[in-house]
């Protein structure tokens, strides 16, 4: 039975050896403990004993040789008396305690990270950065089963908050449109970004150290009483308000429509209708003539709409809401009229669904009731005009005769992106909105 | 009951022990005739005589080696260091004997003694004098670093750590050693050197501090409920080992975490405070934690130390940050 | 210590106790004063426990190069310094070693196969029986002496406590310590330290000076400009005794002659005794880098065993065959004790091990950490 005596490792950090004398030949008998070699590490000259006794098989190494611990020096064949050398175990040496999370004390399920993976990617999207969101939020997401990548975060930089997630859950799931929407707002904001980024290299100012997420000292300063962050709804309105009016050029051609006679027929004819129901019918009429204005516009890409769905503000306690009447120009003045009830009820009770608010061509906004004279409304993205009224009332207007008359004239504001209209377009369109109202045969022959 | 301060709540809690174990030893330098440079040890001298109370050289390294014998020996030494700026002369006895000698002789031998020492800024003092290394302590296994953060902690805790079958270092806040008074209970009473404790409960978020910084917190904390901020305050008590559970349920239910420290914020204690909870609180937390510490530099010399040293601005707007974080 | 001006300039008067001894010589001639007239049976085991610990050394610097333990320090040459002076406590009395005192340690009770376990980097070979009074290895230098100033502090505090009689009621006197360490280590500040605080305080303690001309590549001359080491003792205001390091009956003679004075209350002694590290420091050591070998063979005349044999050879208190004897049974001992300890070797290394004894009480989280490492198997 050969054994064979291989390099031990000598310990304080040594791992090899030179062979300075080999002691044995091939054929000697040799006992525990005799001198087989001579080696030098860089600490000292060692003589190494054989842990054998037997005959020498063979010799595996000459002086010079450098050999490294566990290198075979000399194989011998069998005396059973000698002992083994107990091997050194060097396996344990290797392995770094990695540190598990220990589950038994926090009792939390850990996730898989597959899973969250798996759940990013629904939207059809390889999965990119991991969208901002507090632990805590993410877990919400979890538990109710929303993806959160695809969650319109009203938070600061795009965070996704337990609000936005809850909101989510109650619209139903994201709509392929509607995480396509998310997918333009993140390109949107991260062109911004860079755009941001290539500018302040090119002016050479040195960025700002902006702490990562949470600064360890806090930004801002709080007067006692003072300023409140804004908060869940109103932080969702106020990010698209002033994305819309940051992103396109507005302009608001304004006019006056005539509507004395409109409101004699709508007085004799059909009370039950408001006049928001009579402009929602002229401006589809107008539309039909004048398609530009019922249009989307993204990604520089402009898609004139042949369908025409109607947007019509209504104002709630929450704020401003903009439910969507679906395929206006299919409708009867009567079931618009019936139509914007429904939707204006279901608004104020708060009972609107996600495909309630979404999917609008053009918008209409009625501020009139509370007042005002004129207003620039801001245009409802990916739209691209926005048709706002003001208060109508009895206003003295000069005749072709040269009289003076009271008329009930109603304000409108037509604000339009001038990325896609110019000013005679909207004059054009607004003329025929005017014309429509202030004729009601018209305005039933043409919408 | 009697209104103490932290000062005169050491002195008692030494004098209980003595009066009770005549294994317990009290040595230092000039805490016998004299009484201590803080009078923490006045009156023991006199009391129980120059054995009991030794007045040793200027020798830290045999302070505490010497500590380490008479522990082994079966008596219970109390040393104190002057000031924790110097105790580094002896550092290397508690890591490399105390902390080990139960270890190393697999249980015939331990180590039942206590280092005491003022420690923390303050008090308008020379360099070296204001000094928070406890993660120094608290990075040793086998060694029980401890903060009170009043006079009744102290007392309970000091007399805690004298019956620890292990050494403990006990760390005094310099600063609040005679700033203020508490109800200290005449009977001896004896706390638990494993857990922190709950002083101020609230809902809106976890603070978690020690020694002195407990009163700022608290006193943040009473600012801010007037905002409708409502607090969850923890007295860490023990830097290690650490009573995680407490914050960690703390944490758990409120969401949000600021911790404060006088020692310097880079590998300072939060971290690993930090640490444990992104382990077992991570799912619940919904703003990143805050640390309020003393900056990296070394303490400076008193005409600056208060701005070294977290205030209570400091602290509220901390608080308020991570409250209003939205989530 | 007083203060009396007067003369301008003259010689301090100290307290000066600085003396060197010699009893038994290389060729084994004995100074009949100094004889201290140890019985048979007591040479016989001393004799034994010399060899003992040479033998065992030869074999573990074997097995070190053959891998099958770890480093250590070998005692080869110093065994007359260990087991003279630790021949003189009794078993009540404490030791502090540093981590050289394998004669010691054998001459105490220490099992070789306990040395061996700690070798072969086995917690469990440092463990200490449960009456045991000798502490374990101490590896950095110096460290352990205030430990034993600390001890020596609270048997003295009994003392003036009880009146008299130790704590275990024996006698008149107290527990004695005796703490060992190099030359090297007289450089180290724990050491002065210690040696302060010890004779401030007229503590029980015997510190036991093991000049064995190195530490590591630094000689003697190299540590210190004192021409002794034991006058060191002069400045602490305690009395310094050399030794010749190779003659077992004065290193006896001294340490009883310590031990007494300590356990009558009259204070530490420093006991410098001078010998020589003839083999490594540790196995990491080539001593042929930094000393002349000259050197080690004027040693080896100077051999503290064979003195000790040509000493009672001459009294006919033993001849070769006894020494033959002993020989042969010290190898057999050694023999077992290497195949005891290989068995060991196999039984233990449960890496869960690590956590025991680090805490009298673990805290819940370092439990925790022990699961996992047991979950890893």
């Amino acid at each position: 039975m050969s054994r064979t005596f291989s390099l031990q490792d000598p310990g304080e950090g040594i791992h090899e050896a030179e062979v300075a004398e080999v002691l044995v030949a091939e054929g000697d008998s040799v006992e525990e403990d005799d001198s087989v070699m001579v080696v030098t590490t860089d600490k000292a000259d060692s003589e190494l004993p054989s842990p054998f006794a037997g005959t020498v098989e063979t010799v595996h190494v000459s002086v010079g040789d450098i050999v490294e611990v566990g290198d075979p020096l000399v194989t011998f064949d069998g005396d059973e008396d000698g002992e083994e050398p107990a091997e050194r175990d060097e396996e344990d040496e290797g392995e770094s305690d990695e540190g598990e999370e220990d589950q038994e004390t926090d009792g939390e399920e850990e996730e898989d990270p597959e899973d969250e993976a798996d759940r990013r990617s629904t939207s059809g999207e390889p999965s990119a950065a991991p969208v901002p969101a507090s632990p805590s939020t993410r877990r919400l997401a979890r538990e109710l089963d929303i993806d959160i990548s695809a969650v319109d975060g009203s938070g600061p930089g795009g965070r996704v908050l337990a609000d936005d997630v809850r909101k989510a859950a109650e619209g139903g799931r994201p709509d392929a449109e509607g995480a396509e929407k998310k997918d333009e707002k993140r390109k949107k904001k991260k062109e911004k970004k860079e755009k941001k980024e290539k500018r302040a290299k090119e002016a050479e100012e040195p960025e700002e150290e902006q702490p990562q997420e949470q600064p360890t000292e806090p930004r801002r300063r709080e007067e006692p009483g003072g300023a409140q962050p804004l908060r869940g709804w109103r932080r969702a309105t106020a990010r698209r308000v002033a994305e819309s009016w940051q992103t396109i050029p507005h302009v608001t051609h304004m006019d006056r429509a005539d509507i004395t006679g409109l409101e004699t027929f709508r007085a004799e004819r059909a009370p039950d209708l408001t006049m928001t129901a009579f402009v929602v019918k002229a401006a589809i009429g107008a539309l039909s003539e004048h398609p530009r204005f019922n249009a989307t516009f993204r990604d520089d890409e402009l898609e004139v709409r042949p369908d025409c769905h109607v947007g019509v503000a209504v104002d709630t306690e929450r704020g401003l809401v903009v439910p969507v009447l679906a395929d206006a120009d299919r409708r009867s003045l009567r079931e618009i009229g019936d139509e914007l009830e429904q939707l204006g009820e279901r608004a104020r009770s708060g009972s609107l669904e996600r495909d309630d608010v979404s999917g609008g061509t053009f918008t209409v906004t009625n501020v009139g009731p509370l007042g005002g004279t004129a207003f620039t409304p801001i245009i409802v993205p990916p739209q691209v005009a926005i048709l706002g009224l003001a208060r109508a009332a009895p206003t003295p207007v000069v005749t072709d005769d040269g009289e003076i008359v009271v008329r009930t004239m109603l304000p409108i504001c037509l604000a339009f992106d001038h990325r896609i209209n110019d000013g005679a377009d909207a004059a054009r369109f607004v003329s025929t909105i005017v014309a429509l109202l202030e004729d009601p045969d018209e305005l039933l022959m043409r919408s | 009951m009697a209104e103490r301060t932290m000062i005169e709540a050491i002195r008692l809690a030494l004098h209980e022990a003595m009066t009770e174990d005549d294994s317990v030893v009290v040595l230092g330098e000039d805490v016998g005739v004299d009484g201590g440079v803080f009078r923490a040890t006045e009156g023991l001298h006199e009391e129980f005589g120059p054995w009991r109370v030794f007045d040793s050289p200027l020798a830290e390294a045999v302070i505490v080696g010497a500590s380490v014998g008479m522990a082994i020996a079966g008596a219970r030494p109390v040393c104190e260091l002057q000031f924790s700026g110097f105790s580094y002369l002896g550092f290397h006895q508690l890591e490399e004997h105390a902390a080990r000698m139960r270890w190393r002789s697999r249980g015939r031998f331990s180590v039942p003694m206590v280092v005491r020492m003022p420690y923390g800024a303050g008090v308008r003092a020379l360099e070296h004098h204001s000094e928070s290394k406890e993660v120094i302590f608290a990075h040793v296994p086998g060694l029980t670093t401890v903060i009170p953060s009043g006079p009744r902690s102290a007392r309970a805790l000091l007399a805690a750590a004298i019956r620890s079958p292990d050494p403990v270092v006990f760390l005094e806040p310099k600063s609040i050693y005679r700033s203020f008074r508490e109800e200290v209970p005449d009977e001896p009473e004896v706390g638990d050197l494993r857990s922190a404790r709950r002083v101020r409960e609230g809902d809106d978020i976890t603070l978690v501090a020690w020694g002195a910084m407990v009163r700022r917190t608290q006193e943040a904390a009473d600012e801010l409920a007037d905002d409708g901020i409502e607090c969850d305050v923890i007295d860490l008590r023990t830097v290690s080992p650490l009573d995680e559970s407490s914050i960690v349920e703390s944490a758990q239910r409120t969401g949000r975490v600021a911790i404060v420290h006088e020692a310097h914020r880079s590998f300072g204690p939060a971290g690993e405070i930090i640490a444990r909870l992104v382990e077992q609180a991570f799912w619940q937390l919904e703003a990143p934690i805050a640390r309020v510490t003393g900056y990296d530099v070394h303490v400076p010399y008193f005409a600056r130390e208060q701005a070294y040293l977290p205030d209570g601005d400091r602290i509220a707007e901390a608080i308020r940050a991570t409250v209003e974080e939205p989530s | 210590m007083g203060y009396a001006p007067g003369m301008p300039r003259s010689d301090i008067e100290i307290d000066l106790r600085l003396e060197e001894m010699h009893v038994l010589d290389e060729n084994g001639d004995v100074d009949e004063d100094l004889d201290p007239g140890l019985d048979r049976d007591e040479l016989i085991e001393m004799a034994r426990v010399m060899l003992l610990a040479r033998r065992f050394d030869e074999r573990r610097l074997k097995l070190q190069q053959q891998g099958r333990i770890g480093t250590f320090a070998p005692v080869i040459g110093q065994e007359a310094s260990q087991v003279g002076t630790v021949s003189a406590l009794a078993d009540s009395d404490w030791v502090v070693p540093s981590y050289r005192e394998s004669a010691v340690a054998l001459w105490r009770g220490t099992s070789m196969t306990d040395l061996l376990l700690y070798d072969a980097g086995f917690n469990e070979g440092a463990q200490v029986e449960p009456e045991s009074r000798d502490l374990p290895i101490a590896i950095p230098v110096g460290t352990q002496l205030p430990h034993a100033a600390g001890i020596g502090y609270v048997i003295a505090m009994r003392h003036a406590a009880n009146g008299n009689g130790d704590e275990n009621g024996n006698g008149d006197g107290s527990d004695v310590v005796m703490t060992f360490f190099g030359d090297g280590a007289t450089s180290e500040g724990d050491v002065h330290e210690a040696l302060n605080l010890a004779a401030l305080r007229s503590l029980p303690v015997v510190f036991v000076c093991q000049n064995n001309q190195w530490a590591i590549s630094t000689p003697v001359a190299g540590q210190t400009a004192s021409a002794t080491l034991a006058q060191k003792a002069v400045a602490y205001g305690m009395p310094g005794l050399r030794v010749d390091g190779n003659d077992i009956l004065a290193t006896r003679v001294a340490a009883a002659e310590a031990v007494a004075r300590a356990r009558a209350g009259d204070g530490p002694t420093f006991v410098e005794c001078v010998t020589y590290r003839m083999a490594v420091h540790t196995t990491a050591d080539d001593p042929s880098v930094y000393r002349d070998e000259d050197e080690v063979e004027q040693w080896k005349r100077r051999d503290p065993i064979d003195r000790l044999r040509t000493y009672m050879s001459n009294r006919d208190l033993a001849g070769d065959d006894d020494f033959e004897q002993i020989e042969s049974s010290v190898s057999e001992q050694v023999a077992n004790a290497v195949e005891q300890a290989e068995a060991r070797f196999e039984e233990l290394g449960d890496p869960a091990g690590m956590f025991d004894h680090v805490w009298a009480e673990p805290p819940p989280y370092v439990e925790a950490q022990r699961r996992e490492v047991e979950r890893r198997g």
